[in-house]
């Protein structure tokens, strides 16, 4: 047993909703910069959709994360021998029209333009040329349209449900939607590490969180097709790819991410996971059916006394210790067995996790009566949205997993909906909760943590312990005497 | 590598029969100053009385010019014509245009030789070969690996690639510090070209052939293939190169498009248009 700390994520998509506040929190204090323009480190697209770049899922096209082979994981991107051959071409980039080419506005012509007959317009401009440009997409073009004929219907997860499904779930009565906020997984096996021929990208060992030095980075790009999320991006000013930092210089501070901060809907829950690094490989190599329970095995319980022991050999911190027992992930992960990561098959290990929506139940309204089809409060084979669907999406196509999620949310709801109005039928609450294997402590907790709980409780972010973590290469007082911050660069000189 | 010192001492001695006139200014080497020089700078090019070689026949030239004019263009033959003189210019374009080198002769020199001159000693005229030495038959292809510098001169000489191009010699060319030597036999005729061998009059090439002279095996061979290159080959063969720079330029284009066709173009564009190509209407439209 091998234990490593991970600042880890979970996002309760049941509470989302799609308003992008964390995006422009992230694209305001990270990405607005020359170069920058058209990233999103956090962005959120509308799903049924092709999300951010177009079809970043279609790893036949973009050829990210790993594969199971006969010889172990593989890169899918290439080989080592292949990857030199092409090295000086990377066939497999988005183009910027798949990420989308971003624009601003002439407002100053709103002031400027001489009095005449029309109302003065604001163009929109490129901010990659400079030159007028027709806006044709963005970064979540298709919001709100669930059912677009364009970008809703070749999600590729739809290939997952049947014609018949997929029908329904286009039907205008039964139109769908949900959003999918995401920023870098901060994988515990990262094809972006893997895929970079300059070693420029790492992952720290205190924390888990994966950077690209810019100090290293050549430029080659094969993060970003490495990268099956499609969550490196290029700067074309300075030449160096970027990535989500999960604002580290805010946590050192003790801050929440920006993202996790602004969160209008609190969706956003943060803490430090302990995981067993021995078994990220065999974790990834599992076939996909047992690939969510090989993630969930690997992750350790921070208060099982032999972990701690593990824990503190490897020169975990007590205090780390202390906030991975308060984290808000591990019992979303674990305990409670609600948070799924996202396309678990990519292999990459994704330390991001999301609480799959519980979409409400096609209704019919009969004599005035509303009616959600025979059971009480449906059932999750009556959700909108496919199992089929979910399951595509957070467990790799087992559909069990995405069912027992499920049943654990609706018991949540009923358990409180007896608890407010105590409306519930005789015997109805005992028997979800029998189906979903969870007591009334267990709901209670789970309806708390989602719903009542604080700033603190939802971001246990951990102490950084930068001097220790330091320690290990230069004496700390040392390196403050030294060192300062960041980059020795040389000055700019004017001649 | 061929090596023919011994031999090549031997046929030393017969290096003068290669030339003719070289071969009575030995016999004649202690009859005067004037006569001595003319032998050994001027006969490769000139005869007196015998008839053109490479440069125009000498009888009566001081009859014909005045003797400053002489002197000028004796001691500095480039800067004469160099300053636009009539005669010169006509002389330069009637004799092929080879210019007369400049010997770097000192007054006294000059003097002895336009005494010798106005003398109006005859040289032998042109085909009187002594027939106890034939010119050596020379092999063109050793010839041409002698100018090459595949084969070393027996002697040590310097390769002529090293300063002279002829055409179609090697996929770079020779040098250029001295001329094209593609026509050098019509523009010398063959008398010139095998005196200019034996001697390598050439101010340039003196320093560099004085003590490493060629043998006449050689000379033959270099003549053999000097006749052979002229009317082979056109100055410069130009077509093939651009026609191959061409058809490298095309393959590369074409392997390049052949290899940037596997890249990944724009997916979000290739989804539109195909989801927008029955007039607009999606799949899934309920």
């Amino acid at each position: 047993m091998k234990v490593r700390a991970q600042v880890s994520m979970v996002f309760n998509l049941d509470k989302c909703i799609g308003c992008h506040t964390c995006s422009i929190a992230c694209k305001n204090i990270w990405s607005d910069r020359r170069g920058a323009e058209y990233m999103w480190w956090n962005n959120v697209e509308t799903k049924p959709g092709t999300g951010y770049p177009t079809l970043w899922e279609d790893q036949e096209k973009y050829r990210g994360g790993w594969e199971r082979t006969d010889k172990g994981l593989r890169l899918r991107l290439h080989s080592r021998g292949g990857g030199l051959a092409k090295i000086f071409y990377n066939p497999r980039l988005p183009t910027i029209d798949d990420y989308y080419e971003p624009w601003t506005y002439q407002y100053g012509d709103l002031l400027s333009s001489p009095a005449g007959d029309d109302q003065p317009v604001a163009r929109p401009v490129s901010l990659v040329t400079g030159e007028p440009i027709d806006i044709e997409a963005g970064p979540n073009w298709d919001d709100d349209l669930g059912g677009s004929p364009v970008y809703g219907a070749h999600d590729p997860n739809l290939a997952s449900v049947s014609e018949e499904e997929r029908r329904q779930l286009f039907l205008l009565e039964r139109m769908v939607l949900f959003y999918l906020p995401r920023i870098c997984n901060h994988c515990a096996n990262p094809g972006c590490v893997a895929a970079c021929p300059a070693g420029a990208i790492y992952k720290r060992g205190e924390d888990g969180i994966v950077l690209v030095s810019q100090e290293k980075c050549r430029a080659w790009r094969m993060c970003v097709s490495g990268c099956p999320y499609k969550k490196v991006y290029y700067n074309w000013g300075s030449g160096k790819s970027e990535k989500c930092i999960l604002c580290y210089p805010r946590q050192e501070t003790g801050q929440a991410p920006a993202c996790f901060h602004s969160c209008v809907g609190r969706i956003r829950y943060l803490g430090v996971l302990l995981y067993d690094a021995e078994r990220i490989k065999r974790s990834a190599s599992r076939p996909d059916d047992e690939l969510v329970q090989a993630q969930r095995e690997m992750i350790l319980d921070p208060s099982d006394p032999e972990v701690v022991k593990k824990a503190e050999e490897e020169g975990i911190h007590e205090a780390v210790l202390a906030a991975a027992r308060k984290s808000p992930v591990y019992r979303f992960v674990k305990e409670w067995r609600l948070a799924l990561p996202l396309h678990p098959e990519f292999g990459t290990v994704p330390m991001l996790y999301y609480v799959p929506p519980l979409l409400p139940v096609a209704a019919d309204c009969e004599n005035g009566r509303y009616e959600v089809g025979g059971e009480f409060f449906g059932s999750p084979e009556q959700a909108r949205l496919p199992l089929r669907y979910l399951a595509s999406l957070f467990s790799a196509g087992n559909e069990e997993i995405i069912r027992e999620v499920y049943r654990k949310l609706m018991a949540v709801r009923v358990h409180r909906r007896a608890a407010t109005t105590g409306e519930v039928p005789e015997g109805e609450l005992e028997r979800l909760l029998a189906e979903a294997g969870v007591t009334t402590s267990d709901t209670e907790a789970i309806y708390h943590m989602s719903s009542l709980a604080g700033f603190d409780e939802r971001h246990a972010v951990p102490p950084f312990m930068r001097e220790m973590a330091m320690e290990m290469s230069v004496d700390p007082a040392d390196r403050k005497g030294e060192g300062g911050t960041g980059f020795l660069r040389p000055p700019k000189r004017g001649w | 590598m061929m090596r023919r010192i011994l031999p090549a001492m031997v046929v030393a001695v017969a290096i003068s029969a290669v030339s003719p006139f070289h071969g009575s200014a030995e016999e004649n080497a202690e009859g005067g100053g004037g006569k001595a020089l003319f032998q050994a700078k001027c006969s490769p090019c000139h005869t007196i009385g015998g008839g053109r070689l490479v440069g125009p026949d000498l009888k009566g030239v001081t009859t014909l010019r005045d003797r400053a004019w002489l002197e000028r263009f004796i001691s500095a033959p480039d800067k004469v014509l160099a300053s636009g003189d009539p005669v010169a210019a006509r002389l330069f374009q009637e004799f092929n245009k080879v210019p007369m080198p400049n010997l770097g002769l000192d007054q006294d020199q000059v003097d002895a030789l336009l005494d010798y001159l106005a003398a109006g000693e005859e040289t032998p005229p042109q085909g009187a070969k002594p027939a106890a030495a034939p010119a050596p038959k020379g092999d063109p292809s050793m010839g041409e690996k002698l100018f090459a510098g595949e084969f070393t001169f027996a002697r040590g000489g310097t390769p002529c690639i090293a300063c002279h191009h002829v055409a179609g010699i090697a996929p770079l060319g020779g040098g250029t510090l001295g001329p094209d030597l593609t026509t050098i036999a019509t523009t010398f005729g063959d008398a010139a070209l095998s005196s200019a061998l034996a001697t390598l009059p050439f101010p340039t090439m003196k320093p560099i052939f004085g003590d490493h002279p060629l043998t006449p095996k050689e000379q033959g061979d270099l003549r053999a293939f000097f006749r052979k290159a002229t009317p082979r080959r056109p100055a410069v063969e130009t077509t093939p190169i651009v026609l191959c720079a061409g058809a490298g330029l095309l393959a590369l284009l074409l392997l390049t498009g052949a290899l940037g066709r596997r890249r990944l173009g724009s997916v979000r564009k290739a989804l539109v248009a195909e989801a927008t190509k029955g007039g607009g209407e999606g799949r899934w439209v309920g």
